[in-house]
């Protein structure tokens, strides 16, 4: 999980479509999305060093490229109790594109709904830094209106990272930044 | 043997009815009606969206049983009709154009126009961001709302650019009041 983290660090091509349908009431359903990553690096074990730390009843693992001098030492913190900022109101920056990523947490493997939030911080910066939009909309004059919206992106993600989690009882959420194209 | 009783076999049925009469199918409701906690609970930025010359806003709202796809289904309706206010940005540009230069002769320097147009639109919602979000708890489901913008002013400049490359476009356009809007556009912004 830490190495396939890692890889998205590199440069990272993301493919992607999603579908919505919207109904005559007024509601979009999700209709579906199709997701590729190309990575350009495939850290293995013997490309890079791994860094590991217990807190309470997990285990954490980061993956560094070799020769990085960082490691776990002094980073500890708390989690804060009240709702960070970004929650809400996303940083601004000319050369950082921001985006959220959210799980719910499964109480049988908390690890994997970390990775899929961050999972989903990494494509929601896909469709941030470009999306392409086609919407249909048919109305029948005395009748019910519906419509088709599809959205795209293939985009090369630069300098992936998480900046902050943060967590409630049930769902995980995940700030993540990369380069502005 | 003992005989059951007319009310302990009265007594049976009725219990067995009513565990039949429990059963059924459970859907959830992703267009509740709302009630003043939800009218309550609605951000002041979604009912007033912000105002600048600079940017077209767009507010959404949608449900979801999960978190993430509420707030990606919020941020698809937002873009939607962040395109659809610049397209119309442009089609009025597009039609003030039309009307000053006619049709007939010019009609190609009409089409050239419409593409620089469209060019822009689309490479201007790459510029589209979330500005504001929440997400709130709503009767077992989640309830998004998102407020998104596009920078309007990249959207005149690319515009502006489009059209002096093409020399013969740029020639016929820079003698209509649809140009010299737009230029005015422009030179608010940058001197802002």
């Amino acid at each position: 999980m830490a190495l396939r983290q890692l890889s998205w660090a590199y440069p990272l091509r993301v493919k992607g479509e999603r579908l919505y349908e919207h109904g005559p009431d007024g509601s979009t359903d999700f209709r579906g999305q199709e997701i590729e990553l190309q990575e350009s690096t495939k850290p293995d074990s013997s490309s890079c060093k791994l860094d590991s730390i217990v807190l309470g009843e997990s285990v954490w693992v980061r993956a560094l490229p070799k020769g990085s001098r960082r490691s776990f030492d002094g980073t500890q913190s708390s989690m804060s109790l009240d709702a960070p900022t970004w929650l809400s109101l996303l940083p601004r920056n000319t050369d950082s594109v921001y985006s959220i990523g959210v799980s719910k947490v499964s109480y049988r493997n908390e690890a994997a709904s970390w990775d899929l939030a961050t999972y989903n911080a990494l494509i929601e910066l896909a469709f941030t830094i470009s999306s392409k939009q086609r919407h249909l909309e048919k109305t029948i004059v005395g009748g019910e209106q519906s419509g088709m919206t599809m959205t795209t992106t293939d985009v090369v993600i630069r300098g992936f990272k998480v900046v902050e989690r943060w967590r409630t009882a049930r769902t995980l959420y995940v700030l993540a930044k990369a380069e502005h194209n | 043997m003992k005989i059951p009783s007319l009310s302990g076999i009265f007594c049976a049925l009725v219990s067995i009815s009513l565990v039949v009469g429990c059963g059924g199918s459970k859907t959830t409701n992703l267009t509740p009606s709302s009630n003043k906690e939800t009218v309550e609970s609605i951000p002041d930025w979604f009912l007033n969206p912000p105002s600048d010359p600079s940017y077209l806003y767009s507010a959404a709202t949608t449900t979801s049983r999960d978190v993430q796809m509420a707030s990606n289904k919020a941020k698809t309706q937002a873009r939607t009709d962040l395109a659809q206010q610049l397209e119309t940005k442009m089609n009025n540009l597009t039609e003030n154009f039309q009307e000053e230069v006619g049709q007939g002769d010019d009609s190609e320097l009409l089409q050239q126009f419409t593409s620089a147009t469209k060019s822009v639109t689309s490479q201007t919602l790459n510029g589209s961001r979330l500005d504001q979000q929440q997400i709130l708890p709503e009767r077992g489901i989640y309830r998004a709302y998102v407020l998104m913008s596009i920078p309007i002013g990249d959207a005149n400049r690319q515009l502006m650019q489009k059209i002096q490359e093409n020399k013969n476009l740029y020639t016929r356009f820079r003698a209509t009041e649809a140009f010299a809007k737009l230029d005015a556009e422009i030179n608010q912004l940058e001197n802002k």
